[in-house]
């Protein structure tokens, strides 16, 4: 057991630190849910990229670092330590990018991936849709075979798209074999916004910012080259990475450890009026996230010896969204009926609600952690 | 960063996992605090060096660390070992280790053939008092100087404890000499927290593989309860709780070894984890049994009553998350 960074590591860290204090926004940048702020997330993820740090763990020809996990785990943390915003270049860098790693045809990673380091393409998720939410696999939405031209129809509607309306690719899930069983006759495509038949929509999250999108699609033309791990392989192609979205990529626990400092900080910051219950209630939260950071570092060590986590993602995933709320719930308190204004705390509490929701709503999570880890019969 | 137990560490847990789950049944668990099976047992934990564990080789020990400590200590608590292992092991053979006077003491401790008590708070109350010839008392939070003190020299009364398994007493009488006193004792009373919180871990894992057995095989409504979501939800919440507990442990563990200048906070945050972890699988897997968890003819009452008196054992949750807000300057 060694939780130290080695001399390579602690130079990895200190490269990123100097280089993110010295390059982080200051003041902290307006949310990326509004199409004037996203657009200045869009030249920080630039400037990220430009400095090559905006995917550190990708291979050094599509703009990474060849960064291994823990140094990976090491930028997040120093990320988030320095203040830097929300990643709104995610989905794509931490969702769709594992996927294309793992079923991308060389041809598909050279097109796409380099786009995506620089910015130039920004992407999102098309899984939800009105009738599809917990049950992703009663999608409706269809792509219908198009011979003559070489591809593919898509047609139907997707919601929830998180920053669908400032994004200008798609990565969503289609029925091409409405015949076939219902996890059996779905494809993974990638889609350009920009397509003719495309119609977006953009509306308001909780927190009132258009973070949220409808995305229609009528007969949009896709061509094969679209098609991302093998017609119909669509399910098995999607929860191949289902572990990045609710595991340790998309959340690292970096954020979180920052999120429980400011906490301290705000705690310590009243005096010496600060109540007994709630000084235990922003110990507890300090130590969940410390408890966060050592499970992901043991869970790094099982990756690095082989051991995927699997379904033990879904443990990350329930302990992180409750645990962001809980920090926030208990900033709310301390500051009191000052809570109610606009600021990070108050943004950042209405951010947290979303967590037990998307990713696969933690109901959704238990059923998985009981029937997969625990054993349990299904119903 | 490396966060695991070394081939060696695993191999030593395994050999003391397979002695326990042969020589501690729930039987032998009954008979305790003085079935007659128990002597061997202790004696075959100083056989494979387990109570010396930290005791340098050259005193007769195995010269291992406290991660080590908490990976035979979670073992442990797995069987509810109703015997004085965090004392022998965290306390008792690192503070007589060097101490030439009391040579005789730490070999028999270390041979498995003597057991010695602990109570830090000096309260005259503590477990293991029918069994134990010694009692190490004093330490409460690392201050102040720790007694050993021979039980036979005072009077002793049993007092009615849930975990009748523990052997409580009231000790009364003189308090013998001082052996240890400044970072020996805060290292021991750090020590001892720990390995009461790898035996939290342990327990909280026992509760919940007997918790998930039930459920599947338990049958109501002619299917397995088990398959029922407010079951397989609540039983999934335990898991997360055991999970997120054990590396805090683990990791105190480690800050102890190295000699981390967080190491006391680090401590008292795995002591209040893994406490209100196991405490919080007890609830479910005793709703989760139903009638039968409530029933002293079934087993799992005998893991619920240990993890009460362990979660209070050493400072309680709550003693402790004070401690870890001193050091982050929220508690004065
Ligand atoms: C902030 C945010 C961002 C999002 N971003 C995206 C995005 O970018 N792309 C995208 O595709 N989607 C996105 N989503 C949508 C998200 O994936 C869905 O909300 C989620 O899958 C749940 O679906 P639903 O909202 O239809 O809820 P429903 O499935 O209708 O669920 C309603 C309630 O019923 C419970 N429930 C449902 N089924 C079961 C069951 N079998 N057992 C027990 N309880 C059950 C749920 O847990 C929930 O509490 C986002 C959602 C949020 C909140």
């Amino acid at each position: 057991m060694d939780l130290r960074d080695t001399s390579a590591e602690a130079a990895f860290r200190a490269e990123a630190r100097e280089w993110l204090a010295a390059h982080r926004p200051d003041p902290p940048l307006p949310s990326g849910d509004t199409a004037a702020g996203f657009a200045l997330h869009v030249q920080w993820e630039r400037e990220l990229f430009d400095a090559g740090w905006a995917v550190v763990s990708w291979p050094k020809r599509y703009g990474g670092r060849d960064a291994s996990l823990v140094e990976w785990l090491i930028f997040e943390e120093e990320y988030y330590r320095s203040g830097a915003p929300q990643r709104v270049t995610q989905n794509g860098i931490f969702l769709l990018a594992p996927t294309l790693f793992a079923f991308g045809t060389q041809e598909q990673q050279d097109r796409i991936l380099p786009r995506m380091a620089a910015t130039q393409d920004v992407w999102c998720q098309g899984w939800s849709e009105p009738e599809a939410g917990s049950d992703l696999a009663s999608i409706r939405s269809r792509a219908v075979r198009d011979e003559q031209a070489g591809g593919w129809r898509l047609t139907g509607q997707k919601t929830w798209t998180t920053r669908g309306a400032f994004c200008t690719h798609l990565f969503g899930l289609f029925r091409t074999d409405p015949e076939a069983g219902r996890h059996r006759g779905l494809t993974y495509f990638l889609v350009p916004l920009h397509s003719e038949g495309v119609t977006v929509r953009g509306f308001g999250r909780l927190d009132g910012d258009d973070g949220f999108a409808d995305v229609f699609f009528d007969e949009v033309f896709v061509p094969d080259d679209a098609v991302l791990g093998g017609v119909n392989e669509g399910w098995r192609v999607a929860m191949a990475t289902t572990g990045s979205e609710r595991g340790l990529t998309l959340r690292s626990p970096g954020r979180f450890r920052q999120t429980a400092r400011r906490l301290v900080d705000l705690a310590a910051s009243g005096g010496d009026d600060l109540d007994a219950r709630l000084a235990d209630e922003v110990v507890q939260g300090w130590m969940a996230a410390e408890a966060y950071q050592l499970f992901t570092l043991r869970q790094i060590t099982g990756i690095l010896n082989g051991h995927e986590p699997g379904a033990a993602s879904s443990l990350n995933k329930l302990f992180w969204s409750e645990l962001d709320i809980r920090l926030h719930a208990t900033a709310l308190e301390l500051i009191g009926a000052d809570g109610e204004l606009d600021g990070p705390w108050s943004r950042g509490y209405q951010f947290a609600l979303g967590g037990p929701i998307y990713a696969g709503t933690n109901e959704i999570q238990r059923t998985i952690v009981a029937e997969r880890l625990l054993g349990l019969p299904r119903r | 960063m490396h966060f695991a137990l070394s081939a060696e560490q695993e191999e030593f847990r395994s050999v003391i996992r397979s002695l326990l789950e042969r020589e501690c049944s729930t039987q032998v668990l009954r008979s305790a605090p003085d079935g007659p099976l128990l002597p061997g047992l202790w004696r075959r934990l100083g056989e494979i060096g387990a109570l010396g564990l930290l005791v340098p080789e050259e005193h007769g020990g195995l010269g291992l660390d406290e991660v080590s400590m908490v990976a035979v200590l979670i073992e442990a608590g797995r069987v509810a070992l109703p015997l004085p292992a965090t004392e022998a092991i965290a306390l008792a053979g690192p503070l007589l280790a060097g101490l030439p006077e009391h040579r005789t003491i730490l070999a028999s401790i270390l041979r498995g053939e003597l057991t010695i008590a602990a109570d830090p708070a000096t309260t005259g109350k503590f477990p293991h008092g029918h069994t134990a010839e010694f009692v190490l008392s004093g330490g409460w939070g690392g201050a102040g100087s720790v007694h050993l003190t021979p039980i036979d020299a005072g009077d002793l009364a049993s007092l009615a404890s849930v975990d009748p398994t523990r052997g409580l007493v009231r000790h009364t009488g003189p308090v013998g000499e001082p052996i240890a006193d400044g970072p020996e004792v805060l290292r021991g009373w750090r020590r001892a927290v720990l390995g009461t919180a790898a035996e939290l871990v342990g327990l909280g894992r026992r509760m919940l593989d007997m918790a998930v057995r039930h459920v599947i095989d338990r049958r109501q409504f002619g299917a397995p309860v088990g398959s029922f979501q407010a079951v397989q939800h609540a039983l999934a919440e335990a898991l997360v709780r055991i999970e997120f507990a054990e590396p805090a442990v683990l990791a105190a563990g480690y800050s102890m070894a190295t000699g981390s200048s967080d190491a006391g906070r680090d401590v008292s945050m795995a002591k209040a984890l893994a406490g209100t972890a196991a405490s919080a699988v007890a609830r479910t897997a005793l709703q989760c049994h139903g009638a039968l968890g409530y029933t002293v003819e079934y087993e799992l009452h005998l893991f619920l009553k240990r993890t009460w008196a362990l979660a209070e054992a050493w400072g309680g949750a709550g003693w402790h998350r004070r401690e870890v807000g001193r050091s982050l300057g929220l508690v004065r």
